[in-house]
C-alpha cells in the first residue's frame, strides 16, 4: 500500500494504467493518506481516485481542510465530491464559497448548490447570470435551465443566446463555455447555435466545442455540419470524436456523404475511418457499400475500415456475399490488366525498357494494388491470421516460403471464390496464366494496339495519359487522331501529355 | 551551358518513380507530387544547404552530382535519380551534413510544408512512403 501512495504521489503511474480494487479498506486508506499531501498533483490524483468510489462510505471521511486548500483546483473538485453527500458544514461551506474569489471554485459551488438544492438553489443563483466571468454564468445557466420554471428558463436561455452572440475577442471563452453547456443540457433551439458555432466560428476552441457538445447531446441537426469539419486537419480529430459519440443517430449522415462525389474527397477519405468507431450495423453496411466506390484511394479505406471494425466488434454481421462480389470484381479488373500489361510488355523481345515507361508502373501499380485489396477483403471471410500468414509468406522474397504460401492458399480456398481468386497468386509459368486470364475474359487474343485503344477507353485519367506516353515512345502514328482528341482535355496533365506526343508522332 | 528543358508532369513522375522513397507510390500519388515540385538549379561548388542549418525541402537530383560533409570530411556523393534532404525535411531537424554541387546540377525541389500538406490528406501516399522508408531500414541503408 506504500508502495500503491508513494507512486501516486509521485505520479509514477496514471490513473487510466492502474488496476485498483476500489473496495479494498488498505487501497482506501492509502487513496486518504495521498489527500493529506501538500502538492496539487498529488491531491488532485487522489481526488480523482475519491470519485469512483461510494461517496457514502468516502465523504464522511474525506479531510475538511480540502475546502481550503491553497489550490482553487483543489477546493473546486471537493467541494463537487462534498455536495455529493452534504452535512450542515458543507452547507456552510458551499455559502462561502459562492463568495470565493477564485471563479473556477465559485462556478463548482453554484453547481454543488444546484446539485444538493436543485429548485431551491434558484434564487441564490440566479443573480451568477450577470457575472463577467463565463464559466460562473455557464454554471448559473445550466442550474436554472434543470430546475427553473418557463420564466427562469427563458432568463436562463436568454443569458446563452447573449454569450453565443458575443463576437469579441474576449468572447471566446465565453463561447467555449456555451458550447459546452449546450452539450450537457439539451435544448432543441441549441442546435441551430452549435451548427452556427461548427460552420462559422473562426476560433478552434469554438469549434471543437460545439462539436464535441453537439456530439454529447446528440443534436441531429448539426451532423452534416460536423461531417463538413472532417476535411480540416485541425479539426478532424474533434469531429470524428463527436461523430463517434453520436453514435448510430450520424450513420445517415456520414452515408450520403461518403457517397456523395460533389463532397470534397479530402472530407470523403475520412468517413470509413470514421463509421469504423460506431459499434453499429448500420455503419458497417454503410462501409459495405462503399465497396463499390470508384475513388480507389477512397475504396481502399473502406477496406482497411471494414477489417478494423470486424475485428473491434466481432459481434457485427460481415456480409459474405458482398464482400465475395467486391472480390471478384477485383479479380476480373485484375485479369484485364494482366493481360494488356503481357501484350505491352510481358515478351521480352518487344520490351522497350521499362524504366521510362509510365505505362508499365501505372499497370504494375494497379495490379498490385488489387492484389493487396484482395488480402484485406480475404481475411474479412476467412481467418484474418491464416491471410496474414499467406501474405507474409508471399511478400518473403524467399521462393520456398512464397511456394509455400500459394501451397497454403490452394488448400484455403474453396468454390466459386477459389476460382476467380487463386490465379491471380498462383506460380504457374506467365504463358499459362495469360491463357487463363483470357479464357477467364472469355477473350480469344489481345494484340499490342487493341491493348492501348483498350487503355485510352477507361476513365482513370492517369491511366490514359501513361497510355499517351506510351504511344508517344513507340512512335505509334496510327494513334494520331485518338491523341489528337485529348489535346483540348480539360485535364492539365493529360493535355500536356497529348501535346508533347502529338509533335512525335 | 545548355539549360536543362522543363519537364513535363508525366516525365516527373517517371523521374519521381525512380526514387527511392517514391518507389511504392502510384502515379496518381506522384502526380499530385510532381505538381508541387520546382525546377532548381546549382552552379559546382554551391553550397546547398549547411551543417546545422534549418532545411526546408527535398531535393531529386535530375541530372549532374552533389557531394554530402560532415565535420569537413566528404561523407557521400549523390547522383542523379537519388534524393537528399529527406530525413531533416520530414523531421525538420536542422541539416546534420553540408551539401555541395559538384556538377552543374538540375534538380526538382518538394518543399517540407508542401509535402507535409499532401501526407496529412494522403493516405495511401503516406503508406507509400512508410514502405520505402521500412525496406530502406531493412536494408540498412
Amino acid at each position: 500500500m506504500e508502495a500503491l501512495r508513494r507512486s501516486l504521489a509521485y505520479r509514477e503511474t496514471s490513473l487510466k494504467e492502474l488496476q485498483i480494487d476500489y473496495a479494498e479498506k488498505g487501497t482506501v486508506e492509502a487513496v486518504l493518506k495521498t489527500l493529506e499531501e501538500k502538492d496539487e498533483p498529488s491531491v488532485l490524483f487522489g481526488l480523482d481516485l475519491m470519485e469512483k468510489l461510494d461517496p457514502n462510505d468516502i465523504v464522511p471521511r474525506l479531510p475538511g481542510g480540502l475546502l481550503h486548500h491553497s489550490s482553487p483546483a483543489v477546493r473546486a473538485r471537493a467541494i463537487k465530491l462534498f455536495a455529493t453527500h452534504p452535512d450542515a458544514t458543507t452547507l456552510n461551506e458551499i455559502s462561502q464559497m459562492l463568495q470565493d474569489e477564485n471563479k473556477e471554485v465559485q462556478a463548482q459551488a453554484i453547481s454543488a448548490a444546484c446539485a444538493i438544492f436543485k429548485g431551491d438553489a434558484i434564487a441564490v443563483v440566479r443573480p451568477y447570470l450577470e457575472s463577467p466571468d463565463s464559466q460562473v454564468k455557464r454554471r448559473a445557466v445550466e442550474c436554472l435551465l434543470r430546475h427553473g420554471d418557463a420564466v427562469t428558463r427563458e432568463a436562463a436561455l436568454k443569458s446563452i443566446r447573449k454569450m453565443v452572440n458575443d463576437n469579441s475577442a474576449k468572447g471566446e471563452q465565453g463561447l467555449v463555455e456555451a458550447a459546452r453547456l449546450m452539450g450537457e443540457v439539451y435544448d432543441p433551439e441549441f442546435s441551430a447555435h452549435l451548427g452556427r458555432l461548427i460552420r462559422e466560428d473562426e476560433s478552434l476552441p469554438v469549434i471543437r466545442a460545439a462539436m464535441a457538445a453537439a456530439g454529447m447531446g446528440k443534436y441531429p441537426g448539426v451532423v452534416r455540419d460536423i461531417i463538413l469539419r472532417l476535411g480540416s486537419n485541425t479539426t478532424k480529430a474533434a469531429a470524428r470524436e463527436a461523430l463517434t459519440e453520436y453514435g448510430e443517430i450520424a450513420v445517415k449522415g456520414l452515408r450520403d456523404a461518403l457517397f456523395d462525389s460533389r463532397v470534397s474527397r479530402d472530407i470523403r477519405v475520412n468517413i470509413p475511418r470514421t463509421l469504423s468507431k460506431i459499434h453499429s450495423q448500420l455503419a458497417m453496411n454503410a462501409l459495405l457499400g462503399g465497396l463499390l466506390e470508384e475513388d480507389r484511394s477512397i475504396r481502399f479505406k473502406v477496406i482497411l475500415a471494414l477489417e478494423e471494425m470486424a475485428r473491434r466488434f466481432a459481434d457485427l454481421k460481415v456480409d459474405r456475399e458482398i464482400i465475395e462480389s467486391a472480390i471478384m470484381s477485383d479479380a476480373l479488373l485484375y485479369y484485364r490488366r494482366f493481360v494488356i500489361f503481357i501484350a505491352l510488355f510481358g515478351h521480352p523481345e518487344r520490351s522497350l525498357g521499362h524504366g521510362e515507361s509510365l505505362l508499365y508502373f501505372a499497370l504494375t501499380d494497379s495490379m498490385d494494388r488489387v492484389k493487396e485489396r484482395m488480402m484485406w477483403l480475404l481475411s474479412l471471410i476467412y481467418p484474418t491470421k491464416d491471410i496474414r500468414r499467406f501474405w507474409a509468406g508471399l511478400n518473403s522474397g524467399e521462393p520456398n516460403k512464397q511456394a509455400d504460401a500459394i501451397e497454403f492458399l490452394d488448400n484455403l480456398l474453396t468454390g466459386e471464390i477459389k476460382e476467380y481468386v487463386f490465379p491471380l497468386f498462383s506460380d504457374a509459368p506467365q504463358a499459362q496464366r495469360f491463357r487463363a486470364s483470357l479464357d477467364f475474359l472469355a477473350m480469344g487474343t489481345i494484340d499490342t494496339e487493341s491493348a492501348l485503344r483498350a487503355l485510352l477507353e477507361q476513365d482513370d485519367m492517369w491511366l490514359i495519359a501513361a497510355t499517351v506516353w506510351e504511344i508517344g515512345i513507340r512512335g505509334l502514328t496510327g494513334f494520331r487522331e485518338e491523341i489528337t482528341k485529348f489535346l483540348n482535355s480539360e485535364n492539365d496533365v493529360l493535355r500536356e501529355a497529348a501535346e508533347l506526343v502529338i509533335h512525335r508522332i | 551551358m545548355m539549360e536543362q528543358r522543363r519537364l513535363a508532369t508525366v516525365e516527373k513522375v517517371i523521374f519521381l518513380k525512380s526514387v527511392d522513397i517514391f518507389s511504392h507510390a502510384t502515379i496518381e500519388e506522384l502526380g499530385r507530387v510532381a505538381a508541387l515540385t520546382e525546377d532548381v538549379h546549382f552552379e559546382p561548388g554551391e553550397t546547398i544547404y549547411r551543417e546545422g542549418e534549418p532545411t526546408d525541402a527535398i531535393y531529386l537530383i535530375l541530372t549532374g552530382r552533389v557531394v554530402v560533409e560532415g565535420n569537413g570530411h566528404v561523407v557521400r556523393e549523390i547522383r542523379e535519380k537519388q534524393a537528399f534532404g529527406t530525413v531533416a525535411a520530414l523531421d525538420r531537424n536542422p541539416a546534420v551534413h553540408t551539401v555541395k554541387a559538384i556538377d552543374p546540377v538540375y534538380a526538382l525541389k518538394l518543399n517540407a510544408q508542401d509535402f507535409d500538406d499532401i501526407l496529412s490528406v494522403d493516405f495511401e501516399l503516406v503508406r507509400a512512403v512508410f514502405h520505402a522508408l521500412c525496406r530502406i531500414i531493412r536494408e540498412g541503408r
